[in-house]
């Protein structure tokens, strides 16, 4: 991710986490507060609705109060005089004090008057609650207070629940102007709580709200169960209805103090709605306002910062593609950046000369380990080479050091001394000599070490070795000097000789033989001819005699002896060795019948 | 018929001793003193019964003999050597000779090798009637 995305979605974070938090705040803290407000006035306008309802009843009192502290209905209610009634109890009087019912009862609850009008069909109405001839004693609106024994000194006032619907009512009993007795009886005045008044009522509170009787069975199902939450007592009922209505409850008691209408407002969440409004312009506007501060300062950092972070980073990276260290950034800011930039460049400059003196470095040392490589190749080869040319080699090769231990042993070293390498490593190689050469082979040994060099280096020379089975045998030995690491050692190259030695005297036995040979066959060939006549002429004169001749004995002994001589010569033509025998005074002759195969 | 022996040798000595030997038991003898001359003779008679000298000056005995074993797969031809080291038997019945003989040799062994050389000619002919000489 680049340093651009990063610093803006680090921005974009920034304003979402500010936003949710502001919206958050002001949904946990601030909305709440309206809320309560919303619910508060709520309960205020309840209050002014219960309110508007009492300040009727209280009207219709002040009305009730007039006439009956007034002279002339004490009068009426002793001597009933029409002239009262056509006076102030027609339908346009009732009309006058907007009354749907005026009764007027003596002290006994007769009633001296009594009328319903339903204003506005201009129709009187009957009602089992107010029976045309005497209210009982029972009446809710004649029952005494609390310590009274007859009527009621003070009048009684609120919801009346009738067949025909809630009425406010009100009652006093009838005194004499200036407010003395005796109580002539009691006045009772009702208006009935319908459409016309709800109207008037709803316009004078503002507040569009509706009513039910609790009593009779008006009351819809669904209101049913707030009246085991609410009492008259206690504030109105708050109950939200959804996100733009609140619905708030009342309920008015009537004259005994029982609950008698229930109130139902429904309360439009102006507060909630326009909070909720505030919150969300709140919102939009911090976003708004991120925005600009995300595209500003976005700006401003691509411009001071970004943008020249960028133009190093692909600097660097053009330096690490192509290896080029002779680009440079040549930054002119002034602020950290401009100095990083400087400070690059300068390194890569560094760099620069520190890359070619490496390289040359390099090169030289390549250039040395190719010379090191070369040497050490050819150094092993030689090796390779002593090592194959010496365990090749038939003749025993030594090596000793400067104490005249054995240090190298060859294989035909093994083969012809029968010592393995191991058993003669780092021994001292005296033992390879005959014991009575020991102090000649020290002595010689002690020289050449003294001097690097001595009688037998150099030079071949024969002397005699000792195998493992204690055998002497002639050794041909050669011996160079060399110098290794500081240290003095001495090669031995020791041929066995032996087999040379038996192939001399074989040769030298050859020739002999081959010069006796010659002689013999030139002495055989000159010899036969001649004793072939002699043989075969006497034969011929021994058969010219008679064979008892006395000559003949000699003859025969002559031919014998040819005979013998003839065996003499076959011998020497038959001589394949060279042996000889004493002769006389330390002379010595080939000795024919050794020397001959027939008699071997 | 005349019983004929051919006596090849250098020696005159040698030659003349053997003449008589065999001419005194009835053979009629041919001496040659070398190789060609014996070739010579054989070219104009027939001879099959022969002694010769393995050391001949020019063509050597043996030669000789292998020349002669070539035209007369019968003729009884004998070695006579007085140098015998140089050619041994094995060389001798290689190049065709029936017998090996190194001087001095008994004249009684030479007669009697010609005679048995006779009888076994004679034996041949009598059992093979194509073999005429």
């Amino acid at each position: 991710m680049s340093l651009r995305v990063k610093t803006f979605v680090i921005l974009v974070i920034v304003v979402f986490s500010y936003t949710a938090l502001s919206y958050l705040v002001q949904r946990l803290v601030i909305l709440p507060s309206f809320v309560a407000l919303e619910q508060e006035s709520a309960r205020k306008d309840m209050l002014r609705c219960v309110e508007a309802l009492r300040r009727e009843v209280q009207a219709i009192d002040g009305v009730v109060r007039d006439w009956a502290n007034w002279k002339y209905t004490y009068k009426f209610i002793q001597d009933r005089h029409n002239d009262y009634i056509k006076a102030n109890l027609t339908l346009p009087s009732y009309k006058k004090v907007r009354m749907n019912l005026i009764y007027l009862l003596d002290t006994d609850g007769r009633v001296v008057w009594g009328k319903i009008w339903n204003l506005e069909r201009g129709v009187s109405i009957a009602m089992p609650d107010f029976p045309s001839g005497a209210l009982p004693r029972t009446h809710a609106l004649l029952q005494p207070e609390a310590g009274e024994t007859s009527l009621p000194r003070e009048g009684r006032s609120g919801v009346f629940t009738t067949t025909l619907g809630p009425m406010l009512v009100d009652s006093r009993p009838i005194l004499q102007s200036n407010n003395e007795g005796p109580v002539r009886g009691t006045l009772i005045m009702g208006r009935f709580v319908d459409e016309p008044l709800l109207r008037e009522l709803r316009e004078r509170t503002q507040v569009a709200f509706r009513w039910w009787p609790i009593q009779g069975g008006y009351l819809p199902w669904k209101e049913r169960d707030i009246l085991l939450t609410i009492s008259p007592e206690a504030p109105p009922l708050i109950r939200e209805r959804d996100s733009r209505h609140l619905t708030v409850y009342g309920i008015l008691p009537d004259v005994q103090g029982v609950p008698a209408l229930l109130l139902r407002a429904e309360i439009p969440r102006a507060i909630t709605v326009k909070g909720n409004a505030t919150i969300w312009a709140a919102v939009t506007s911090t976003l708004a306002g991120g925005a600009t501060v995300i595209l500003v300062l976005g700006f401003l950092l691509s411009r001071a910062v970004l943008r020249p972070i960028k133009r190093l980073t692909a600097h660097a990276d053009h330096i690490m593609r192509s290896d080029d260290l002779s680009a440079r950034i040549l930054a002119d800011q002034e602020d950290e950046i401009g100095v990083l930039a400087r400070t690059f460049d300068l390194m890569v400059e560094r760099l620069q000369g520190q890359t070619a003196d490496l390289r040359e470095m390099n090169a030289e040392l390549k250039n040395q380990v190719a010379v090191r490589r070369e040497a050490e190749t050819a150094l092993r080869e030689s090796e390779e080479r002593f090592r194959i040319m010496a365990a090749a080699a038939t003749d025993p090769i030594v090596i000793l050091d400067r104490e005249g231990c054995i240090v190298y042993w060859n294989p035909a070293a093994e083969k012809v001394f029968g010592y393995t390498s191991n058993e003669v490593m780092g021994r001292e190689a005296d033992f390879l000599v005959p014991p009575r050469y020991y102090e000649t082979y020290r002595q010689g040994f002690d020289n050449s070490k003294e001097t690097g060099n001595g009688r037998v280096t150099d030079n071949r020379l024969e002397v005699k070795g000792v195998r493992k089975d204690a055998t002497e045998f002639p050794v041909e030995l050669s011996v160079s000097v060399f110098h290794l690491k500081g240290l003095w050692y001495a090669i031995g190259i020791a041929r066995d000789i032996s087999e040379r030695r038996r192939a001399e005297e074989e040769r030298l036995q050859r020739e002999r033989l081959q010069g006796v040979l010659e002689m013999a066959g030139a002495v055989c060939h000159e010899l036969n001819q001649p004793m072939q006549g002699v043989l075969g002429y006497t034969e011929l004169l021994a058969a010219d005699i008679p064979a008892d001749h006395s000559l003949q004995r000699e003859l025969s002994k002559i031919v014998n002896l040819i005979v013998k001589m003839g065996e003499t010569t076959k011998k020497l033509m038959s001589i394949t060795r060279y042996e000889t025998r004493e002769y006389a005074e330390g002379k010595k002759i080939i000795d024919i019948h050794r020397s001959s195969t027939t008699s071997s | 018929m005349d019983k004929k022996i051919l006596v090849v040798d250098d020696e005159e000595p040698v030659r003349d001793l053997l003449s008589m030997a065999f001419s005194r038991e009835g053979y009629t003898v041919v001496c040659a003193a070398s190789a060609e001359e014996a070739l010579e003779i054989l070219r104009k008679q027939s001879i099959q019964v022969m002694f010769l000298d393995l050391k001949l000056p020019g063509m050597s005995g043996l030669d000789l003999c292998r020349l002669i074993r070539h035209q007369d797969p019968i003729a009884c031809v004998f070695a006579l050597t007085g140098y015998a080291f140089s050619f041994d038997l094995l060389q001798c019945r290689q190049a065709g000779f029936d017998d090996c003989f190194a001087k001095p040799v008994r004249l009684s062994v030479l007669l009697q090798t010609a005679k048995d050389g006779f009888e076994k000619l004679d034996r041949w002919k009598s059992t093979n009637p194509k073999l005429t000489c």
